[in-house]
């Protein structure tokens, strides 16, 4: 069976200047899949070239094995890209009428299902003009969920949401997957979107993927230990002698790899350094993230 | 087909729901009500015109009223509301984003945009009857009914002819239709130009620039603009309409056959060249932003 979705070399270019170069991505059945990347760093172009609104420069995408330039794969495919669109001279129910009908028809009974689901019914008759930013992104989700679309593209769905409504997202996210069985992939520049919801993702920097796969493996062996300690030099050195690397991140604490704390701390007090503070830490996506983009900034 | 036809329809109930789409009605009505005004103003009101066999103004009434709105409009009222209708249909959902919403949906940007088009044409025909009906009804309570008197500027040196008031109103709604298969051109120009930007003010500015551009060109003497220049013009064939008024001669049909399949021709051609320009740069162009 084909992934649902897969990009083979994207590469797109505006006006002489490559916006996405040579992006690969695969997303099986049933990811959470997490598309990571600063603003500018090309994820909406990209997911614009899956969905048909932007040719590629080269390279080709496949929608359940088959080119989005099949419309009839868009009826598998719920999207919202950047912003959610709407016509807001309409009522939340009227925009839905209209888009259940051009993705292939819906029943009154599905549309009610989906303004539950997003928790909009009641105010289902209104104008979109009405709506609040939080409200006008639901009702795009409600839209996307429409066909019963097997794969839901979601660009950066909390922008604009205040914390609240960041939350109901989230957990909007994990329940389409968790219990709809849906297919997600999800852009964003918020690390902890990604870490808390999505099983598989990629990181993009300055249009080229830096990493792909599953996050708790992105994760795993990056442990390191948080050391406060006098002097930090010497104690360093020690960490050096041990076989790992260390880097003081302000003055006095230092991040250390390679070495676990068990082993440090009796190499550290029987060389006389004064130990304030050994703690194992795992890092976050955002210590990796941040990481991984210093580096395409350096190189 | 089946994707074209929903969508028409769906771009036609948008249309009807959109605020916006009523401007031109309210136009129309503010055009009718001061080409009113203009009438009673006029130094013929009420005056007998020398060397005519008929006294022009006996027929100063609901159908004369209507006809002379319509040709009035049709240059001065018209292309602006159609340019409006069709500029906004493209540039307006990619300015807002809604053009996004409708593309990542199994219709094709063909059958989104043939939609589009024939939305635009019949809101704009809805306009020209809505226009003519109006200022026949203005013209009513004003003037009463009766006969039509027909003067065409093109056709000067054949006079006044008369149209019998059981014939007129089909020579209307005809006049209406066929006015409405003119302005065809502007919506198709407007839509080419709306399938390549994000504002829709370029797409109306543009459109009517082009049109009145062209206005201008074709009156210049011909010693400064060649007539074979300017043949190529829209508007030097946008009046094809006007023949129709020909077959109601009281002499018998007029009607220049070469020259109304000529501007028909050329209407046509002009038509569906702007349209499919706009079609493939359409299909072509990138929805960033």
């Amino acid at each position: 069976m084909p992934p649902v979705l897969a990009t083979h070399e994207l590469r797109k270019r505006y006006r002489g200047r490559t916006v996405v170069d040579g992006v690969s991505l695969t997303v099986e059945r049933g990811d959470v899949y997490g598309f990571l990347g600063p603003n500018g760093a090309g994820k909406s172009t990209t997911l614009r070239m899956v969905l048909d609104l932007v040719r590629p420069t080269s390279g080709r995408v496949e929608l359940f094995g088959r080119p989005p330039s099949d419309r009839r794969v868009l009826a598998r495919v719920g999207a919202i890209v950047e912003s959610p669109a709407l016509y807001t001279y309409l009522s939340g129910r009227d925009n839905l009428r209209m888009l259940a009908d051009l993705s292939g028809g819906a029943p009154a009974a599905r549309i009610d299902e989906v303004l539950d689901r997003v928790d909009l019914r009641d105010r289902a008759g209104d104008l979109v003009r009405v709506y609040s930013h939080g409200m006008k992104q639901r009702l795009a989700i409600a839209a996307a969920l429409l066909p019963r679309p097997e794969l839901i593209i979601l660009d950066e769905p909390t922008n604009g949401l205040d914390p609240m409504g960041i939350r109901a997202m989230r957990e909007l996210v994990r329940s389409l997957a968790a219990d709809d069985g849906l297919t997600i992939v999800l852009s964003s520049h918020l690390l902890v979107e990604v870490e808390q919801v999505c099983n598989r993702g990629a990181i993009i920097a300055r249009g080229r993927k830096r990493w792909e796969g599953e996050v708790a493996a992105l994760l795993a062996g990056r442990e390191r230990v948080r050391l406060r300690a006098r002097p930090l030099d010497r104690a360093l050195a020690i960490v050096g002698e041990l076989g790992g690397a260390g880097r003081e991140v302000e003055p006095g604490l230092a991040h250390v790899t390679g070495v676990v704390a068990a082993a440090l701390v009796p190499a550290l007090v029987a060389a006389g350094v004064e130990v304030d503070e050994v703690a194992p830490e795992s890092p976050t996506l955002e210590d990796v993230f941040v990481s991984m983009v210093d580096a395409a900034e350096a190189a | 087909m089946r994707h074209v036809l929903k969508l028409t329809r769906w771009e036609l109930w948008k249309l009807a729901r959109r605020p916006s789409s009523y401007v031109g009605f309210v136009l129309c009505l503010v055009f009718a009500a001061v080409a009113l005004i203009g009438f009673e103003w006029s130094q013929y009101k009420g005056k007998k015109i020398g060397g005519l066999a008929i006294d022009p103004s006996q027929y100063l009434n609901g159908p004369f009223f209507a006809n002379f709105v319509l040709n009035i409009g049709f240059f001065a009222l018209l292309p602006l509301v159609a340019a409006t209708v069709a500029g906004s249909q493209l540039a307006g959902e990619h300015k807002d984003g809604t053009l996004r919403a409708l593309l990542v949906r199994p219709p094709s940007r063909t059958a989104v945009y043939v939609a589009k088009a024939l939305a635009s044409l019949v809101w704009l025909e809805l306009m020209v009857v809505f226009l003519c009906g109006l200022a026949l009804l203005i013209g009513h309570v004003a003037y009463g009914g009766g006969s039509l008197l027909i003067y065409i500027w093109e056709y000067r040196n054949a006079g006044f002819w008369i149209v019998p008031a059981d014939d007129w109103p089909a020579l209307l709604a005809l006049a209406c239709v066929g006015a409405g298969a003119a302005l065809a051109i502007i919506v198709a120009a407007a839509l080419c130009i709306s399938a390549i930007t994000d504002n829709p003010v370029v797409a109306h500015v543009g459109t009517l620039g082009g049109f009145f551009i062209s206005s201008v060109l074709q009156r210049l003497p011909d010693e400064i603009m060649g007539p074979s220049f300017k043949e190529m013009l829209p508007t030097r064939h946008m009046n094809f309409w006007h023949e129709l008024y020909r077959w109601y001669h009281p002499a018998g049909s007029t009607v220049d056959h070469h020259r109304l399949w000529t501007d028909v021709a050329w209407c046509g051609g002009l038509t569906v060249g702007f349209f499919v320009l706009g079609l493939a740069l359409f299909r072509r162009r990138d929805l960033t932003g």
